[in-house]
């Protein structure tokens, strides 16, 4: 047996000693950022290793099954171990946040350092826990390890949050907290508890370790989970999300739209596929009536809900947020739907989105920092003067939109074909429409920006090359991956459910 | 040799403290005495140590006091529980009598501490002796040996009104106490004995009669008092807010610890689980007590403007999570009271050394005057948190270990709905310890506006009073001034917070201003946060040992442990 487990162990430990060395470097500006982006790349590599590791064994020297995935860490108490394991869906989250979390920690120190922000330190040594603890969700071998990174993960994003330290910011971290630990102990450890109880075990299992619990309660765990985990902003627990958009902007974008909300949504599809496991999530039912399509339109509605309401804000990052939080009941409903396509839809999903999602974030921080405008009505022709930034605010607008040639078509076209497998057409049109809605309240933007008159002179903003090619490498990675789709979803493919 | 001293350890487990605490007073040198109190901490704590690796390797003492056989003579008696509590309360008891020597507590002055000393060895000597002992009345006198002299303890508080809360703590506990001897007198009256192990056999032989039911009534009231178990709780928050920071720290860790082991000890030994769990509806009673408690205590705590009687509060709450794994009374729910008496005497004690610090060094315990305190005493600060993520019960921390015992052992009964109200505890919980987070971290530090706000001496006569809860005399503000500057000589230099402008920048101000932290203050402080961290990821040493004690308790043969 080779152990992959130290390499595992290390991919969460980094960002934690990234952490520690950002503290430890703070009196030197220069050396702290340095550290910040090469632990960052070091974790990167370390990620990129695994995943050769655990390709198809056509790649491998060895067989797959002379690796022991499973990382031990300590019990602490029978039955509750922090254990570390590797599969495809943490790999495929892994790995997103990985990519991204260099890439963001460059325009982040541009961020700050545009706006003078007297505690840098702070901001960058949290963000790499909040990473760590994102690593740690993602390869959490069972729900103890996965609710431990969770809560630290609320926690720490929580200076974060109210960074600026404004009335405003502490109300809003007020409400973050209050949401996401509310249901997070009440709701989200209740499940664990009674999965400990009356299901075989913690640990995540291909098909699950429910099958012998009635309909009923596993209804009942469902809904728990679904409300619970709150981070997957399903509603009504959605308030919190545009609440932090209070943060700085690298915070919006990293955290809100990758790290946090995507631990959210992959905590539910890693629940239904290793602790239900479809059968048991397609076999709910009281008296005769299947409870699983009436769940799957608590995700849908979201989905609705939260495009109109996305449609009337006016303020950049509250439209991106209401964005964010239909796009991950995307995710979420490809999740309940309990098929091969919808699991794949919604794991493809987590990465397209993310990568879309946080350049559309670093382009409306851009705009805040270079041009001072924060309402969309207030970007007529600011294209000209920023062309760079609207490209790549139109590249990933398709892309969360789903039309080609960026990457967010096959999520959404994967997740189209699980609604037609379920028999439901309603959902279908609810697909359809929500895409609709996207294009009218994203693509407006740049072209907004590019062919309305503007209102006062034009000069080149983008002057700051550590803010600007961040947001085009993301851009480029979106269009990339509508390339590299199909590898993606035949390596989630394989997970045998 | 060893084997003579292994034979008499239950025993001396209590006289050590008995006889050293007079030699305290009768030397007469502070420092001597200083000596002597840490030292008989270090013997205890050994003691206890020795005791729990004899139970451990099988044994279980008993030693006959004077060599008078047991129903007759008094029987000091040590099997798991016994030792694990023993254990519990002497570390506590060690680590507090160190942090007790640094600063925390200057107002006792020279000429004091000696009695001062000789209060706490008497304190934890009846303390011991409560658990220790195999004598139902013998209970009631090592109670009142700690009783006694808590209330010294707490009347050495630096507010004059500490004199009051002790004289009210010492009512309460009076009638408390007199509850205890009445039941102890009626059990006396129908069974004609007073050791525990022949009490229980002969209710069990003769059954229940109303007698029994009066004792039994008479001792949950007064055990009640001594716990602080919910609409009992009375005494609780004045005593610990206003008793010297040492003085709350070591009961905040013992005496109430203590009280729960004495009834967990009657309830299943000496009335019997069956009648007191079934015959009578005492389950019912406790759970729901605990309930009330955890839910309405930590919102009073959020109300209180006073940081160590918040935290006051916060033990009420959290004794209840204690309360209801007895009320549940199986095993495993027995496991799960005991776990969490270790693990919140940890937590708590910790958050009371943390906080005393905190009170010693800025002069106040008021919330509203602690903004931005943690950017002056960061590992205090820390340590408060780290206690507060346990009380919450955040996974990762000894609260979550417990609290996820708790809720499996309410499963495992089928109570399931049990679990609601410990997590919407912990809940509760969260917002005060995140109230006090959000004062101490991102508050500006206090200006002369928020001191002048009615004067600054008014301000803070109320601090120390809580929310006026003991009637007390108004002090002029100069008395105050001159008073606080007497007992914080550190408060003038740390002062010149007062005088920085509120929006000065902290990261780029030195930190290291204020009076350094002694190292009697940091270095129990740490190796309670240092256990509480390390139990918390890893609990098998603390699950196995409440697992066991409780065992011994409810089912006295040894049971195969590995299920």
């Amino acid at each position: 047996m080779i152990p992959i487990g130290i390499p595992i162990g290390l991919a969460v430990l980094i960002p934690f000693l990234g952490a520690c060395g950002v503290v430890a470097t703070r009196k030197s500006p220069l050396v702290r950022n340095c550290v910040l982006v090469i632990s960052g790349l070091v974790n990167l590599f370390l990620l990129v290793y695994l995943l050769l590791v655990y390709l198809p064994p056509t790649y491998l020297p060895v067989p797959r099954e002379n690796y022991a995935t499973v990382q031990v860490l300590f019990e602490t108490l029978p039955g509750l171990r922090v254990a570390f394991h590797i599969e495809p869906l943490g790999l495929i989250f892994a790995l997103t946040a990985g990519l991204l979390w260099p890439i963001t920690s460059v325009y982040s120190i541009g961020y700050l350092k545009a706006g003078n922000d007297p505690h840098q330190t702070r901001f960058h040594a949290l963000f790499c826990v909040a990473i760590g603890c994102a690593m740690g969700i993602a390869f959490a071998e069972n729900l103890f390890t996965l609710f431990l990174f969770y809560e630290i993960l609320t926690l720490s994003t929580w200076p974060l949050v109210t960074h600026s330290r404004t009335p405003e910011a502490m109300a809003a971290g007020r409400v973050y907290l209050g949401v996401l630990l509310t249901t997070s102990l009440i709701l989200f450890l209740l499940a664990i508890v009674l999965v400990g109880s009356y299901g075989s075990g913690l640990s995540f299992i291909p098909g699950g370790v429910l099958s012998n619990v009635s309909p009923t309660l596993a209804t009942v765990l469902l809904l728990l989970f679904l409300f619970g985990i709150g981070k997957a902003a399903v509603m009504p627990f959605h308030r919190w999300l545009p609440n932090a958009m209070v943060a700085p902007v690298p915070v919006s974008a990293l955290l809100h739209a990758v790290a946090v909300v995507k631990a959210g949504v992959f905590s539910i599809l890693k629940i239904s596929v290793y602790i239900f496991g479809f059968d048991s999530l397609s076999s709910l039912r009281l008296n005769d009536i299947m409870l699983q399509d009436i769940i799957l339109w608590i995700p849908a509605i979201t989905i609705l809900l939260a495009s109109v309401i996305a449609m009337r804000q006016d303020d950049i990052k509250a439209r991106l947020a209401y964005s964010t939080i239909s796009q991950l009941s995307y995710i979420v409903l490809g999740a309940l739907m309990a098929n091969q396509m919808g699991m794949i839809g919604g794991a493809i999903h987590i990465t397209m989105h993310a990568f879309g999602k946080i350049t559309l974030f670093f382009c409306a921080g851009a705009i805040i920092v270079f041009s001072g405008k924060n309402k969309v009505s207030e970007m007529n022709g600011l294209g000209r003067s920023m062309p760079w930034t609207f490209v790549a605010f139109f590249i990933a607008a398709l892309s969360i939109a789903g039309l080609p040639p960026a990457g967010g078509v096959w999520s959404k076209w994967y997740l189209a074909l699980a609604t037609l497998e379920t028999g439901q057409l309603g959902l279908l049109a609810v697909l359809m429409i929500s895409s609709l809605l996207n294009v009218y309240y994203l693509l407006s933007i740049p072209l907004r920006a590019f062919f309305l008159p503007a209102d006062g002179p034009q000069q080149a903003l983008e002057n700051r090359a550590s803010m600007v090619v961040p947001l085009m490498l993301t851009a480029a990675v979106s269009v990339l991956l509508f390339f590299i789709a199909d590898g993606l979803a035949s390596f989630i493919g394989e997970i045998q459910s | 040799m060893t084997d003579i001293l292994s034979r008499h350890l239950p025993i001396l487990q209590v006289v050590v403290a008995l006889l050293i605490a007079p030699f305290c007073v009768v030397l007469g040198s502070r420092n001597l005495a200083r000596i002597l109190m840490v030292s008989t901490a270090v013997i205890m704590f050994a003691i206890s140590v020795m005791l729990l690796v004899g139970v451990f390797n099988g044994e279980v003492y008993s030693y006959q006091l004077g060599g008078w056989a047991a129903p007759w003579g008094i029987e000091y008696r040590v099997d798991y529980l016994t030792a694990f509590v023993l254990f519990t309360i002497n570390l506590i008891h060690l680590l507090a009598s160190i942090f007790c020597l640094g600063r925390t507590d200057d107002n006792i002055g020279r000429a004091a501490r000696p009695v001062f000393y000789t209060a706490w060895l008497l304190c934890i000597a009846g303390l011991n002796g409560m658990v220790v002992t195999n004598d139902a009345f013998n209970v009631f006198v090592f109670l009142e040996i700690s009783s006694l002299s808590t209330y010294v303890l707490i009347s050495c508080g630096r507010d004059p009104k500490a004199i009051l809360a002790a004289y009210r703590y010492l009512i309460v506990g009076a009638v408390g106490a007199t509850f205890i001897l009445l039941s102890i007198g009626l059990l006396y009256m129908q069974t004609g004995t007073l050791n525990i192990s022949d009490l229980s056999r002969i209710i069990a032989e003769r059954g229940s009669d109303r007698t029994i039911i009066m004792a039994l009534s008479f001792f949950i009231i007064g055990i009640g008092i001594k716990c602080a178990i919910f609409p009992l709780h009375d005494w609780l928050p004045n005593a610990y807010s206003f008793a010297p920071n040492s003085v709350t720290v070591l009961l905040s860790g013992t005496a109430t610890k203590v009280a729960l082991y004495v009834m967990l000890r009657f309830l299943h030994d000496l009335f019997g689980a069956n009648f007191s769990f079934t015959e009578m509806p005492l389950d019912i009673v406790l759970i729901l007590c605990a309930i009330l408690g955890m839910l309405l205590a930590p919102i009073v705590a959020l109300r209180e403007s006073n940081l160590k009687r918040m935290f006051a509060w916060s033990s009420v709450a959290q004794i209840s999570y204690i309360v209801m794994g007895i009320g549940i009374g199986t095993t495993a729910g027995t496991a799960a009271a005991l776990l969490h008496l270790f693990n919140h005497s940890i937590i708590k004690v910790a958050i009371f050394m943390a906080v005393g610090i905190v009170i010693a060094r800025t002069g106040t315990a008021r919330i509203k005057l602690l903004g931005g305190v943690a950017q002056r005493h960061r590992f205090a600060c820390y340590a408060m948190l780290f206690g507060g993520l346990g009380l919450i019960g955040i996974p990762g921390t000894v609260g979550f270990v417990s609290k996820w015992v708790l809720v499996t052992a309410a499963v495992e009964k089928g109570w399931w709905w049990l679990a609601i109200p410990v997590l919407a505890g912990s809940l509760a919980s969260a917002a005060y310890i995140w109230r006090i987070v959000e004062t101490l971290w991102t508050k500006p530090i206090a200006t002369d506006d928020a001191m002048d706000g009615g004067g600054s001496a008014p301000l803070d006569a109320k601090a120390e009073g809580g929310s006026a809860d003991i009637a007390g005399s108004k002090k002029s503000p100069g008395a105050i001034f001159r008073e606080r500057s007497e007992f914080d000589r550190t408060r003038i230099k740390d002062d010149t917070r007062k005088y920085l402008p509120a929006a000065v920048d902290l990261e780029h101000t030195p930190t290291t201003g204020g009076t350094p932290i002694h190292i009697v203050e940091w270095l129990p402080l740490m190796v309670l946060t240092g256990l509480a961290l390390w139990f918390g990821l890893n609990a098998s040493f603390t699950s196995d040992l409440a697992l066991r004690a409780a065992a011994s308790l409810i089912n006295p043969e040894p049971m195969n442990l590995s299920q």
